[in-house]
């Protein structure tokens, strides 16, 4: 996990923030926090499968937490005042988890939840926020046109991992901000460390003119949303979550369908070749799941696809020598 | 219950007077095919705004608000009724896409008789036909016989069935708006994913014209439209000029060899010299660039439609239409057919 902590030391400057998950989604969340105000980042160890180790980690986790909170205000521990944010964006288990892969995460996820639970109830002048990150393609996999009213349906245990994560958080009784965002498909930029999903796959095989094995349908369709949009919507809610906010469950989707046809078609034109790909006939993913214009909450804005595919693009070959170190060389 | 979603699409650019008294209709299809218990539900109704010109802009803002259904795109800039069709079909998500006029000229009661004709022969495209006069005698004239040259021209008889009021499956839609550019027309874009199309004989008027005497498209468009739809097809007399190339060529081989078998062995009946061998010479290099002309084309022409996009193969699953069989039940029989 990351810890960041406000860079000005004056008392109720700042919000101290622990992100627990910085993968694709967490790091763009701590880039997007960073980018809003200077802040100090510290990175601290969660296991999510050595139960062993988690005790003793996420002890030392709630004292830096501590830490950074008094140090934030006047160099005092106890009385904790100021602003307490935890994002969970965390995820060892992917969509295609089994069951027993889940266990462990929710685990480390009811621990995480107790110390901002504790924290919120103890220190009554502390405003806590807790954000929950979720899966909109979990809770409403098979579903179409997903509206505020629709009710999530989780498929496999992924969805399942999910949803009992926002049912604990919604249980909770600790006076804290809860914030839940269910996310569409997201894509990033190229990352040797992270997940690939279907954008950044298509792009990357098509640089090295490699065959991509997609999971799916052609007309499989799929909602996707830039992992800088979700971030900065992520960081603003953050930062500007008073207390007395109230509660938010939404979803963060384009609310514009993509095919996989359609999106091969436009890493195609990105690239300005051919890519090749195999679809799988026994497609285990191949679901449907859309989302209608009345589900995102206000002030969510999208950056347009083949803007963004465009950018990853030019991102990934501006790189050079780094592209090839981290990838692979590229194909002329 | 297991359903088939519609979406309708509907692109905007003059509509605010047609556009409440449009999603009335579509609502009251929709309550009727959940009162029938018919497993088809209007899932969304897609308005394209095209930088329209009148209040319908508004209008929409309203619509949106009252039914959770009706979602609006606002392009832009005003880019056509094509590319806002294309742009609204990118923003559907139903198994079925219809798109719809905004001036009621295509009536949304008639979506439920497409649906069943499309169900009818697992079609994946199933265009509106007008019964009787639409736009008013002399236009109507002048697209039929433009369409007769295109369909002729392009090879494609499916053209001479083209129209703004279809239902189109919602996979082959979405391919063919994906891989749609400026200069694409979409319903050629269509035919390069299926073939399988109908059309079921409707009555369609153009209520824009009656009420204000006014079409909704001006010869501009018109025109435009005509540019386009010639543009994106395949032009198969391009073939005709390598063909006569190919033919001018083994004539003048022929007659070469004739006329040196004539000159070796009957010279006397030869009684104008250097003519034949001028007009053998004129004809082989005549057809030997009309030959390498017509494949130089021929290569223009794939790579014209390659860079439109059109596919070397397109996947379709059509396992849904089975549920769409209560349809053709309670109309007695497919639709259109007699």
């Amino acid at each position: 996990m990351i810890l960041l902590q406000p860079a000005d030391p004056a008392p109720g400057a700042g919000c101290t923030v622990a992100v627990f998950g910085v993968g694709l989604i967490g790091s763009a969340v701590v880039s997007a926090l960073e980018a809003a105000s200077p802040m100090h980042r510290r990175a601290l160890p969660l296991s999510w499968d050595r139960e062993s180790l988690r005790a003793r980690e996420t002890a030392e986790i709630e004292r830096g937490i501590v830490a950074a909170l008094a140090g934030a205000r006047d160099g005092r521990v106890g009385g904790l005042r100021g602003r307490l944010a935890f994002v969970w964006s965390a995820g060892k288990a992917d969509f295609s988890a089994r069951e027993q892969e889940t266990p462990g995460e929710l685990a480390s996820f009811r621990t995480v939840l107790g110390i901002a639970e504790r924290l919120a109830s103890e220190n009554p002048e502390l405003d806590v926020v807790f954000c929950l990150v979720s899966s909109a393609g979990g809770l409403f996999e098979g579903q179409r046109a997903v509206r505020r009213s629709s009710r999530p349906s989780p498929r496999r245990p992924y969805g399942r991992l999910k949803l009992r994560q926002e049912e604990l958080l919604a249980a909770g009784r600790a006076p804290m901000v809860k914030l839940v965002y269910r996310l569409a498909s997201v894509y990033g930029p190229l990352s040797p460390s992270h997940r690939r999903g279907l954008i950044p796959t298509l792009l990357l095989n098509g640089i090295r003119r490699e065959v991509s094995a997609i999971t799916g349908r052609m007309d499989t369709l799929r909602d996707f949303v830039w992992v800088d949009d979700v971030a900065a919507f992520v960081a603003r809610a953050l930062l500007g979550a008073d207390r007395g906010r109230p509660d938010e469950t939404a979803v963060l989707a384009s609310t514009r369908p993509s095919s996989v046809r359609e999106i091969q078609t436009l890493v195609e034109r990105v690239l300005g070749r051919r890519v090749y790909v195999t679809y799988s006939i026994d497609a285990s993913n191949a679901e449907d799941v859309t989302f209608s214009s009345g589900v995102v909450p206000d002030g969510w804005q999208i950056t347009d696809l083949e803007s963004s595919v465009r950018a990853i693009y030019r991102r990934a070959v501006g790189g050079g020598a780094a592209f090839d170190r981290a990838f692979g060389r590229r194909s002329a | 219950m297991e359903r088939v979603y519609l979406s309708t699409v509907t692109p905007v650019y003059r509509g605010e007077r047609w556009l409440r008294r449009l999603v009335d209709e579509i609502g009251e299809v929709r309550e009727a095919l959940d009162r029938d218990r018919l497993p088809v539900e209007i899932v969304e109704a897609i308005f394209v705004d095209d930088a329209s010109i009148d209040g319908s802009a508004g209008v929409l803002a309203e619509l949106a608000v009252a039914h959770a259904w009706v979602k609006v795109v606002s392009l832009s800039r005003n880019f056509g009724q094509h590319p806002a069709t294309v742009a609204g079909v990118l923003h559907s998500s139903g198994d079925w896409v219809a798109t719809l006029d905004e001036d009621l000229q295509h009536r949304p009661r008639f979506l439920v008789d497409l649906l069943a004709r499309a169900a009818s022969e697992s079609f994946d495209l199933v265009y509106a036909e007008p019964r009787g006069a639409v736009h008013g005698g002399f236009r109507d004239a002048t697209s039929g016989v433009y369409k007769a040259i295109v369909s002729w021209v392009a090879a494609n008889p499916r053209i001479r069935r083209f129209n703004s009021f279809r239902m189109i499956r919602g996979s082959v839609a979405r391919a063919a708006a994906s891989v749609s550019s400026r200069s694409t027309y979409f319903d050629v874009a269509l035919c390069w994913f299926t073939d399988r199309v109908a059309s079921l004989p409707l009555p369609l008027a153009e209520l824009r014209v009656d009420e204000q005497d006014r079409s909704g498209y001006s010869v501009r468009a018109l025109l435009h439209h005509a540019r386009l739809m010639l543009v994106s097809s395949e032009i198969k007399p391009l073939r005709l000029g390598a063909a006569v190339g190919v033919a001018a060529l083994g004539l003048s081989v022929a007659g070469g060899a004739a006329t040196l078998l004539i000159k070796l062995l009957y010279p006397e009946v030869i009684e104008v010299r250097g003519w034949t061998s001028l007009f053998l010479t004129l004809t082989f290099f005549g057809g030997l660039l009309s030959l390498l002309t017509g494949i130089a084309l021929e290569y223009l022409s794939d790579l014209h439609l390659q860079a439109l996009g059109r596919p070397a193969f397109f996947v379709v699953d059509r396992g849904k239409d089975a549920l769409l069989r209560p349809l053709l039940d309670r109309a007695g029989g497919p639709p259109g057919k007699p």
